[in-house]
């Protein structure tokens, strides 16, 4: 004993002190959802990829790297104290700015199941700016909310105005996509900001009947491309378009269904191996959890992500400034909405979109932006 | 109240709508996997499980040997269901290069609406794993709505005939929907066919899921048939007879071995033959076996039994010597011989070896209409075989009460009634047999798909004459291959044969009339130690018709061979012929102190 306790000490790290601090509720909801994640993509990848020959741990590889990048850039993000990533929102907007101009130029954008939202690169690898966008215009509309008057007076309606032009020129590259989902989720994140940064009422419920008029016009105009309309139609009646999105659809239900309680078993589902539902390791993951892990694991995941929001809440009510609680709370805004828009679409609850669900679907952008997105939180929680 | 202040507020309307939002998901999940989840199950069970047939390998068919004549081999074939065919032009240019077709052709193969169309037939493993595989990734590639799905695998048997020509017509074919037709495989079709299995499998989106396949009820192999054929002595009689075919135009000719001993018929051949591996071309009165189905009169070599029962009943002897004019009258009919000739002293023995209509009917008159029936009846006349080949006739018998006044005679030298070709071959069979008469058989037995032989049941014999008189018919048709007699062409050198010729007007259906011939040969041989029966019969040769002229050379050429094959010794004994007239059995008298009017010695 006394030999140990004589044992010199290990000099503490400044940067100790910044991961001491992490929400340790958050990081263990975002560590199992990972885990999860990871045998889900490969549970939902590996027969399909056998049954051609191919390698059946092709998507288990690619989705662990995004991962372990995902976690490094979230690391980045913790190392910076939230305060100064204003300097570089500029970049990174104008970063997100010229990527989703770049998706629209034809032999640089690539076309992915209807909408123009990839940046295919040599090797294979395709990167999606509008989710790098979600990030940009999060902290660039809390700066602009929050800089001038933090804490002592609410925003005017020029800064209300100035953070609407932050989000809406991206927006409006993303409409021309057309990505409604991602569109949508923004969407919530910026009437959120705009509500709690306690501007006037009235700005966030303009926002919301602008939004609903939008889709109107956009719907007569025909801005809205065939496909989109054939989402929404089936999500009101399934059997409209019974081969492609209500198939999906109807697949995506049963799946879930027949999973029951306890689940097929991870690797056993039969509906999963079949690959009866299209696009499962990516929009339709939530499937796979519903066939093969039951009620009882989609209970977990749901709560898991109830977690992952309820220490959001927490974190931006601790914030310090206005800024640091905006980013949260947009951060939070964008995982819930996504959260509801995808889990939503495979229950029926809500029309059919394809947005990823944050943590567990394969996809790199998203799971960069996504781990992003945790890094600004465990950032702010850290500096409060 | 402070921007900060304020925003709690609203921060917990955004929290209650979230907490709302995830008991919402709660009460769905609920919904969907406790509460319905049995009907989603059912669902997903019924849109998995799929029931598809294991088709069952049809026996083999093999000769006596085990010769493998007909078999089933495994075969995959591409199917497409083409209205899940998303891009036909597409999918054509990946797949035409993989099966060698052209690439149009696939995809005319593509388009349309039907469910189930072949696009190309027997494919290897590989060229389907390669089709899967130029799919799948063309698949990955590409966008959902874009997807090519639709290209399925068919596995099954194609019947294989290894030996091509070689016994079609006594083979038979299988059609496309695995039934058997034509001869032995259809009619023992459901023997060779076995039974069907089925399995359930679970689909998926596109292929079906590896390790998902149950088998419920197991295929059950068809049986195999070993034949009595003997595969050489087919070939040979094959050979020879399309050779004859092809010289006299005839409309079909036909050769039959019989194992005089046995009964078993080692060779069934018919030409013009054709190829049961690709049959759809062949014209339908080919695909026909006429050794059975076929009936003609006999002729000539139905004299043959009018004189066995002639010596059995002892109303003449060999050397009994007839008055045989050219031409006679029975009522009120006249009946003439083949040629010309000045009125002749002809012996038994002479009749038939120049094969005289008028004297064999002298013969006949010493019995009565009923004795020669029975005779007829005996030696297996109207008498279905039952070889196991399909449509096979019993031929034509009328019973006696139904003769005409005009009908004995005619019946005496083998017309007026009707017989297949086995059962003309049959009665010289009997006579080489010692005069038992053994029922043909075809089949030797049949073996189970574990190997287990079952031999077929021995078949029926019965004495139909002596086995002194069957002796003395067959040193008197050996005359008929002799010198003076109507096969010289058939006498092979070494060894004894006995036989008859038959050159009969042909009945023809089609207009009601006799027109053309029917042309036989049927002989044994050795006639002393006989082995092999065979008969060649040609129906409506143009140009020359006599029997012994066209069968002689195929019997000589094809027992020639068999003989060797068999290894059956030469002849030892020297033939001693009956005179075969007057004046032939005052010489041997003279020359030899009493041999011909008794017994004669051919040991």
């Amino acid at each position: 004993m006394t030999l140990l306790n004589n044992k010199p000490r290990r000099p503490r790290f400044e940067r100790v002190a910044i991961v001491d601090r992490f929400d340790i509720p958050l990081l263990a909801a975002v560590a199992a959802l990972l885990g999860i994640g990871i045998l889900l993509v490969y549970a939902a990848t590996r027969d399909w990829f056998a049954s051609f020959g191919g390698d059946p741990e092709y998507y288990l590889k690619r989705h662990a790297l995004n991962i372990i990048i995902g976690l490094l850039l979230a690391f980045g993000t913790t190392l910076i104290d939230y305060r100064l990533l204003r300097a570089y929102t500029p970049f990174l907007w104008a970063a997100a700015v010229l990527g989703l101009i770049a998706v629209l130029i034809p032999g640089i954008g690539a076309t992915v199941n209807g909408a123009r939202a990839w940046i295919a690169l040599p090797g294979g690898l395709q990167i999606q700016p509008a989710e790098l966008a979600k990030i940009a215009i999060i902290v660039g509309m809390a700066m602009v909310l929050a800089e001038k008057h933090d804490g002592y007076e609410e925003p005017q309606a020029i800064d209300v105005l100035q953070a609407l032009a932050v989000a809406a020129i991206p927006v409006l590259l993303i409409v021309m996509q057309p990505d409604l989902g991602t569109t949508a989720i923004i969407g919530a994140s910026v009437v959120t900001m705009i509500a709690v940064s306690g501007a006037q009422l009235r700005w966030s419920v303009g926002l919301l009947a602008l939004a609903g008029i939008g889709a109107f016009v956009a719907i007569k105009l025909g801005v809205i491309a065939q496909y989109q309309l054939n989402r929404l139609q089936s999500f009101v009646d399934p059997t409209a378009d019974p081969q492609s999105t209500g198939y999906q659809l109807r697949q995506a239900r049963i799946t879930i269904g027949s999973g029951g309680l306890f689940g097929k078993g991870l690797f056993n589902g039969p509906q999963t191996n079949g690959r009866f539902v299209p696009e499962q390791q990516t929009d339709f993951i939530f499937t796979v959890a519903g066939e093969e892990l039951g009620f009882v694991g989609c209970a977990i995941i749901v709560a898991l992500y109830a977690v992952i929001l309820w220490r959001a809440f927490v974190i931006a009510r601790r914030a310090n400034d206005l800024f640091g609680r905006l980013v949260c709370l947009g951060v939070t805004a964008w995982f819930g909405f996504q959260i509801f828009e995808n889990i939503g679409m495979t229950l029926g609850l809500a029309p059919m979109t394809g947005v990823p669900l944050p943590l567990l679907s394969y996809g790199g952008s998203s799971m960069f932006a996504t781990l992003i997105g945790i890094g600004l939180l465990l950032n702010i929680r850290a500096r409060s | 109240m402070s921007p900060l202040r304020m925003a709690q507020g609203r921060l917990r309307i955004a929290l209650l709508m979230v907490a709302i939002l995830f008991f919402a998901f709660f009460l769905r999940l609920i919904d969907v996997q406790a509460v319905n989840a049995k009907s989603y199950a059912e669902r997903a069970t019924r849109e998995l499980t799929k029931t598809a047939t294991l088709p069952a390998p049809r026996g083999e068919i093999t000769d006596r040997n085990g010769h493998v004549l007909a078999r089933s081999v495994e075969s995959l074939d591409l199917v497409v269901d083409q209205t899940l065919i998303n891009r036909p032009g597409r999918a054509a240019e990946l797949v035409a290069p993989i099966i060698g077709e052209s690439i149009s052709y696939v995809q005319s193969r593509l388009t349309g609406n039907r469910k189930f169309v072949y696009v190309a037939r027997d494919i290897t493993p590989a060229q389907w794993v390669k089709i899967k595989e130029v799919i799948a990734s063309e698949n990955a590639a590409g966008k959902l709505s874009e997807r090519i799905g639709g290209f399925f695998s068919e596995r099954g048997f194609r019947r294989d005939y290894p030996e091509k020509y070689l016994a079609a017509s006594l083979l038979g074919f299988v059609n496309s929907a695995g039934v058997g037709g034509g001869g032995m495989e259809g009619s023992l079709n459901s023997t060779l066919a076995g039974k069907d299995g089925i399995f359930t499998y679970e689909n998926g989106g596109g292929p079906s899921i590896p390790s998902s396949r149950q088998t419920l009820v197991p295929p059950q192999p068809g049986k195999s048939v070993r034949l009595t054929i003997d595969r050489d002595l087919q070939w040979a009689a094959e050979d020879a007879i399309n050779e004859l075919a092809k010289q006299t135009k005839a409309s079909s000719v036909s050769a039959v071995i019989i194992d005089t001993q046995t009964g078993e018929i080692l060779a069934l051949a018919t030409a013009p033959g054709f190829d049961p591996n690709n049959f759809s071309h062949t014209k339908a009165s080919l695909l026909k076996v006429p050794s059975v189905q076929e009936i003609y009169e006999p002729g000539s070599t139905g004299k043959v039994m009018t004189m066995a029962a002639a010596l059995e009943e002892k109303v003449v002897t060999p050397t009994s010597v007839f008055k045989t004019p050219d031409r006679m009258k029975r009522a009120g009919k006249l009946f003439k011989d083949h040629d010309n000739h000045p009125v002749w002293q002809l012996t038994s023995t002479g009749i038939l070896a120049k094969s005289s209509n008028v004297g064999t009917i002298k013969i006949a008159e010493r019995m009565s209409d009923n004795t020669l029936y029975s005779y007829l009846q005996r030696f297996g006349i109207g008498d279905r075989i039952r070889l196991g080949l399909p449509a096979e006739t019993a031929g034509i018998l009328n019973p006696v009460e139904k003769w005409s006044s005009s009908t004995f005679p005619t019946v005496a030298f083998g017309q007026s009634y009707s017989v297949n070709t086995i059962q003309a071959t049959s009665v010289f069979a009997t006579i080489a047999n010692s005069g038992v008469r053994v029922t043909p058989t075809l089949i030797a037995g049949t073996s189970d798909a574990s190997g287990h032989y079952t031999p077929s049941m021995r078949p029926e014999t019965r004495r139909v004459i002596s086995a002194d008189v069957a002796k003395q018919l067959s040193v008197m048709m050996e005359s008929v291959t002799q010198e003076g007699g109507t096969a010289t062409r058939a006498a092979i050198p070494g060894y004894r044969v006995a036989g008859k010729t038959g050159t009969a007007q042909r009945y023809d259906g089609s207009c009601g009339c006799y027109r053309g011939y029917t042309s036989s040969f049927i002989g044994f041989a050795p006639a002393d130690q006989p082995h092999f029966a065979m008969s060649v019969t040609v129906q409506n040769p143009v140009g020359i018709h006599w029997g012994g002229y066209l069968g002689g050379p195929v019997f000589k050429s094809v027992i020639s061979y068999a003989l060797k094959k068999y290894r059956v010794p030469p002849s030892g004994v020297e033939f001693k012929p009956f005179p075969l007239d007057k004046a032939g059995l005052k010489a041997a008298a003279l020359t030899e102190t009493s041999p011909s009017a008794n017994q004669p010695d051919n040991r």
